[in-house]
């Protein structure tokens, strides 16, 4: 009987992923600007964004973790380009992960478009 | 040792939901779905490398699009041949989830482009009971066309 539970629980462990429904949006890959990019301004105001996923029990796994949707929290209702982008990863984990909450964390620049 | 072997063929079940993308490094990270089991066939493209434009390379003069999206996806289907942990399945995985199929949707999506710039790239990770599975390429980014026939460059 333990081994019916130990089974999951490992295969879960490896994946960081729902082992019954995962739908999750990962970041892949973001060519953010320079400040030679783009036409920077001194007053560009500086700004953070975040995107999330979750996963409960290792069973199910939902959310969205894209550069897409952490540019669009950082830029909020502003049109501009991000600029001097640097993109981090915060996990946080309870109890051997039965609850993990992943972020894409993005902090920048905006210069206008 | 069954324990470990069982183990690692459930989580080959799942579909890995972390993020691999491209980084600064040289080694390519191609976007293919991971097979499993016993692959009866298996016709896939997947994203590996895109260098994208950023806004010093949009042409004087261009008109600007705000946002463009194209999205393409390869599908896989992984049926256990037995009901316990310790079976392996079947498996079949086709589509074209490569960056060419999802810019050229974007060029469906809107003819008169000719550029995109400040690209973002993400993966959409889909599965039910590792059984169906789906990894999508989405590309998200500004656009340019030609300036229209009126005249200067405008933006929308």
């Amino acid at each position: 009987m333990p081994r019916f539970f130990l089974i999951p629980l490992l295969a879960a462990a490896t994946t960081a992923c729902g082992l019954l429904y995962t739908d999750v949006k990962v970041p892949r890959g973001y060519r953010s600007a320079t400040p030679a990019d783009v036409k920077t301004a001194p007053d560009d105001p500086s700004v953070t964004g975040q995107s999330c996923s979750r996963s409960v029990l290792w069973l199910v796994a939902w959310g969205d973790t894209s550069y897409d949707k952490a540019l669009k929290d950082a830029l909020g209702t502003r049109d501009g380009i991000m600029y001097d982008v640097r993109s981090d990863m915060k996990v946080n984990a309870y109890l051997l992960g039965l609850y993990t909450k992943t972020c894409t964390l993005l902090s920048g620049k905006v210069a206008k478009p | 040792m069954r324990s470990l072997l069982a183990a690692a063929l459930a989580a080959l079940l799942a579909a890995p939901g972390h993020a691999i993308g491209e980084g600064d490094e040289d080694d390519a990270a191609p976007g293919l779905q991971s097979p499993s089991g016993l692959v009866l066939f298996y016709e896939s493209s997947g994203p590996m490398s895109f260098v994208a434009m950023t806004q010093k390379d949009v042409p004087a003069g261009a008109r600007k699009i705000r946002e463009v999206r194209g999205r393409s996806c390869q599908r896989g289907l992984a049926v256990p041949i037995a009901a316990n942990f310790n079976a392996t399945n079947i498996s079949a995985y086709r589509g074209d989830g490569s960056y060419a199929k999802a810019l050229a949707q974007i060029k469906k999506d809107h003819p008169d482009v000719i550029g995109i710039y400040d690209v973002r790239t993400d993966a959409e990770v889909f599965s039910v009971l590792g059984i169906y599975r789906s990894r999508c390429t989405i590309v998200t980014a500004r656009a340019f066309a030609r300036p229209d026939a009126s005249g200067g460059p405008a933006s929308r």
